[in-house]
């Protein structure tokens, strides 16, 4: 910005030095010109006027040897020329009344000699003739002074349109040179800031593209190639739709006229999407993509590499709602996942069954076998529960060796009964863990909902509650809450 | 033949016939814009009392005065319209008579011609034929008015023109010849000639 509005105001006063320096010398050199032309002119003169002066001789020569009048007529008219040009001399600043008074008595002596001739009075015409030649040689001394004068003025006036000429040269150089100076260093602030600017953009994380309004990318960061595994020249210049094309967060590829860059760079409104770019490799990278106007019909694209935020996200989702062992519901998510089918059911008018499940006899498996094969009962225990279960049913894991089951929209008791005791029967079948043959029990209480119509963690106090009457009756065994 | 009155001596010892009139043209300059003089504005110029054209209306030059040599008729003929000398004069005793020293004296008519028409700032008299002549064939020069009247075979007639001379012939008293060519130039055929070389004819007023 600085450097614009410096580049403006060295313009300007380019411009004004321009201006001022070639003005001046534009009217200086007119003016000596029109000097010189004048004195050129003065020069001229002087020739015209001794051209004059022979003329005037010669035509009163002819009058005197012809004896013809219209010589005389003529050597009147060249006279009254000579004097027109000393008028105009005279005008012109030289002092020229000595000059002319010295032309009036060589005129008079010439016509004097004639009108002598004529008469045949030789003796007076030869007087005459002295002085009027005497008078021309005076004459032309005079004329030859005025010529110095004249040459002295036309020399000294050349060299100061010299000089002048030098000084301009000298100026123009000078203006060249620090302008070029000046405008190289500037374009080197604008480079180094230009460089700068481009360093940052590389040292960002995210990455960072910008594409023309063709959708071709038209520079990218370090970040950006390192992420969509491309190396800036196969990059540059091509169609980044095409190349790293977008997606939908779900894969699907976008339209061009879906594609959220596109969409920027035709109506320059800034967006922040989540979707997916493709590697170089065919790999998916999810990405949190801002897209921006960038100058008249560009954009900037900005995009974080959303892989690692995802997994952290989906990671910690997990641990808060599953059991890290059976990658079963936890009870957290359980009683969400149960309210809502509460929700449901109410809704429908369907049954629901909410059971309590503990296995018989895994204590002694984990103290007799250690935690491993523990922990490596409950998750087969697991299996077989899901195996039993259809998709829409709920399975959780309590704790310990407690598993909750929803079971969603029965049709009848029979069949809550049946289903739960298949469960009984499934667990009751022996596990086989490397060379161990592990077997054990389970203990069933459920309730139904909405004969029993409680909420959630009354439902499931009434399911422990059956569990518990469960395992007074004998261990395998089924029970209903009774009211 | 001469334009001057004839000396009593020359009187005496020739016969003289006049056999036509001219007129003393004042002439200046075409380009001069002087158009009349009166008699006391020529004769203060010959005299020297002016001396430039800018106290006449004119330039502010010099005035170039061209008179005559002496024994020139025309001097005659001025010095008796004007009532000036030739400085060379020895008839003149009074010095506010004289024609400025600084004047031209000219020879032939020719010369006062030639001068003034060559010289812009010039002033001369002349016969009025020869000046008629030349302004004919183009010489720069223009005659102006004295007392306000133009020389014209009118003019000269009745008088109006202030300075007017005499063409004489002069001849032996004896001389049978001459008095035949005397006859012959009192002619009608003579006098024709005589008015077509723009001098005026002796019987014009008649």
């Amino acid at each position: 910005m600085q450097n614009k509005k410096f580049l403006y105001r060295l313009i300007g006063v380019n411009a004004l030095i321009l201006l001022i320096v070639f003005g001046t010398f534009f009217s200086v050199f007119n003016f000596l010109e029109h000097k010189l032309k004048n004195i050129l002119e003065q020069r001229q003169n002087i020739s015209m006027f001794y051209n004059s002066v022979n003329q005037v001789t010669s035509h009163l020569y002819q009058a005197s040897m012809l004896d013809d009048a219209h010589y005389l007529t003529s050597a009147a008219l060249t006279s009254n020329r000579a004097l027109a040009i000393l008028e105009r001399l005279h005008e012109d600043g030289f002092n020229t009344r000595l000059l002319e008074e010295n032309y009036n008595n060589f005129f008079r002596f010439t016509v004097s000699t004639t009108a002598f001739g004529l008469e045949h009075r030789l003796e007076e015409a030869r007087g005459a003739n002295e002085m009027g030649q005497q008078k021309k040689q005076e004459l032309l001394t005079q004329l030859k002074e005025i010529e110095i004068k004249i040459d002295d003025k036309k020399d000294s006036i050349i060299a100061l349109i010299e000089t002048f000429m030098a000084i301009s040269a000298f100026l123009l150089i000078i203006v060249v040179v620090v302008n070029v100076k000046l405008i190289s260093n500037s374009f080197l602030v604008i480079r180094t800031k230009e460089s700068e600017q481009a360093e940052m953009i590389n040292a960002i994380g995210d990455g960072v593209y910008g594409v023309d309004k063709l959708g071709n990318c038209t520079f990218i960061n370090h970040s950006a190639l390192v992420m969509l595994g491309f190396s800036e020249h196969e990059v540059l210049n091509k169609n980044q739709h095409l190349m790293f094309h977008h997606h939908y967060p779900d894969g699907r590829a976008y339209p061009v006229d879906k594609c959220p860059i596109h969409l920027t760079v035709e109506d320059r409104k800034t967006r922040r999407v989540q979707e997916t770019f493709i590697r170089k490799d065919g790999s998916q990278l999810p990405v949190s993509v801002t897209v921006a106007p960038l100058g008249k019909d560009k954009g900037v694209v900005v995009f974080q590499d959303m892989t690692t935020i995802k997994e952290e996200h989906d990671t910690l989702d997990r641990s808060a709602n599953y059991d890290y062992l059976t990658q079963l519901p936890n009870r957290r998510l359980f009683m969400i996942l149960a309210e809502q089918k509460i929700a449901e059911s109410k809704r429908r008018k369907n049954l629901i069954a909410i059971a309590f499940l503990d296995l018989d006899g895994f204590k002694l498996v984990n103290d007799f076998h250690g935690h491993d094969i523990g922990d490596y009962l409950l998750e087969e225990v697991a299996k077989r529960f899901k195996a039993t279960l259809r998709e829409s049913d709920i399975v959780a894991r309590f704790g310990g060796d407690e598993f909750v089951v929803l079971l969603d929209s029965p049709q009848s008791i029979d069949e809550v009964e049946e289903t739960l005791k298949r469960i009984i029967q499934e667990i009751s079948h022996p596990f086989h863990i490397n060379d161990l043959s592990l077997q054990v029990g389970v203990s069933i209480g459920y309730t139904l909902f909405p004969e029993d119509e409680s909420d959630i963690n009354s439902l499931l106090k009434h399911a422990d509650d059956a569990m518990y009457d469960a395992k007074q009756a004998g261990k395998g065994t089924l029970k209903r809450f009774q009211g | 033949m001469v334009i001057r009155y004839l000396t009593p001596d020359e009187k005496k010892n020739y016969a003289h016939t006049i056999i036509g009139y001219d007129a003393l043209a004042i002439i200046v300059h075409k380009s001069n814009p002087i158009k009349s003089l009166t008699l006391q504005q020529l004769i203060d110029i010959y005299r020297g009392k002016i001396e430039r054209w800018s106290q006449l209306g004119g330039v502010d030059k010099p005035i170039i005065l061209i008179s005559k040599q002496p024994n020139r008729g025309l001097l005659y003929l001025f010095e008796k319209g004007t009532g000036l000398f030739h400085p060379s004069n020895p008839a003149n005793s009074n010095p506010a008579k004289t024609i400025a020293t600084w004047a031209w004296d000219a020879g032939a008519n020719n010369n006062n011609i030639v001068w003034t028409g060559g010289l812009p700032d010039a002033i001369s008299y002349i016969s009025l034929g020869s000046a008629l002549a030349h302004i004919a064939n183009g010489m720069p020069i223009k005659i102006i008015a004295l007392d306000g009247v133009f020389p014209s075979a009118e003019s000269i007639a009745n008088h109006s023109y202030p300075i007017v001379g005499e063409l004489s012939l002069v001849y032996h008293k004896d001389d049978s010849k001459a008095k035949k060519f005397i006859e012959y130039m009192l002619s009608d055929t003579a006098q024709k000639v005589i008015a077509k070389n723009k001098f005026n004819r002796v019987d014009y007023a008649k």
